[in-house]
């Protein structure tokens, strides 16, 4: 699933370095534009539908955090 | 023509989370994050869209969710609201179709802000100590603000925000005879700082300290990389921008006002 995530980051920013950060906005290798595009891609690619309420700085914070939510999600599904 | 249902911040997001959850699509959204200074909403929904206003004082501004152009369309045209509505739409390329659902529902395009960013900020050999806004001075900064900047496309903060960015020594100002003649209002997000205001009523060479003392005050807190908005026509500050470094990286944002 990490693989996945790394494609689809690196889709939405490809020059940005997503492996060797741990906090995607605080390094600003994301924002909060980018974020809309990521929750559509992984919810394409997961089949799931991540509520709003989950759409919050720490569960994109970094590849494992989206993994977590991915995880959570399928679980409910 | 509809008008727009009272509601509150919590049916907004519900409202959202049951469109979401029956569409599987690339949203169409001018909504990047929650709303926290507004208190007023009012929406209008299908089962296709959903457009909702947060009312700033004076106008409101429009946001959408909606799984695609013709739907957002259909609810904008019968929108009838009692305030000015603003509409913002961020994007790296622009979607004519989106624009001219705008345009077809009355709205007129009225600004264009480009996005600049700059990941290595000058070093300075300045001696300058940036001095910061004093808790006392929130009210003329924030009048300031108003007569300065515009409030449907500048996103200014409410006199609470303000505050509390003086309060955490995130406005720099510039005095003369102890009267404010500039200042810069920034706001720190983990190691990136977004450069929002910089306003200038000072003698020649005002404008340059100001930048010094932003540069000197984010070296001394060890952050060199950050994020502006420009006018597409304001050359003036785009060259000053440019020559510190700062570089268009490609977002958008225009602006709509009916």
């Amino acid at each position: 699933m990490l693989n996945q995530i790394y494609e689809i980051l690196s889709k939405i920013r490809p020059e940005a370095g997503f492996m060797a950060s741990t906090d995607y906005l605080a390094d600003g290798l994301l924002d909060s534009f980018d974020i809309v595009s990521l929750v559509s891609d992984i919810d394409a690619a997961f089949e799931i539908s991540i509520p709003g309420t989950e759409i919050t700085p720490h569960n994109f914070r970094n590849a494992d955090t989206i993994a977590a939510l991915v995880n959570r999600h399928r679980k409910v599904q | 023509m509809m008008e727009l249902e009272s509601v509150r911040w919590s049916q907004i997001q519900s409202a959202i989370d049951r469109l979401r959850s029956g569409h599987r699509v690339r949203w169409l959204t001018n909504l990047y994050a929650e709303l926290q200074d507004i208190t007023k909403f009012a929406m209008l929904t299908s089962d296709r869209a959903i457009v909702f206003v947060g009312d700033e004082g004076g106008f409101a501004r429009l946001y959408y969710h909606a799984v695609d152009v013709e739907s957002m369309k259909a609810l904008l045209e019968n929108i009838q609201y009692k305030i000015p509505l603003v509409i913002g739409y961020l994007d790296k390329n622009r979607n004519e179709a989106l624009c001219a659902a705008f345009r077809n529902a009355g709205f007129k395009e009225i600004a264009h802000y480009r996005r600049m960013t700059n990941a290595g900020f000058p070093t300075l050999a300045s001696e300058s100590q940036p001095q910061f806004a004093k808790p006392e001075e929130a009210q003329t900064i924030f009048s300031m603000m108003r007569d300065t900047f515009n409030a449907m496309t500048d996103h200014l903060p409410s006199r609470e925000k303000l505050r509390s960015l003086i309060e955490h020594q995130q406005v720099i100002v510039r005095r003369e005879a102890d009267e404010i003649t500039g200042f810069v209002v920034f706001q720190i997000f983990g190691r990136q700082v977004n450069f929002n205001y910089l306003l200038n009523r000072g003698s020649r060479g005002n404008g340059t300290i100001l930048m010094q003392d932003f540069h000197q005050c984010m070296a001394s807190r060890g952050l060199n990389s950050g994020f502006l908005w420009v006018e597409s026509t304001n050359e003036r500050a785009r060259k000053i921008y440019d020559a510190s470094g700062w570089k268009v990286d490609g977002l958008n944002d225009w602006f709509f006002l009916r």
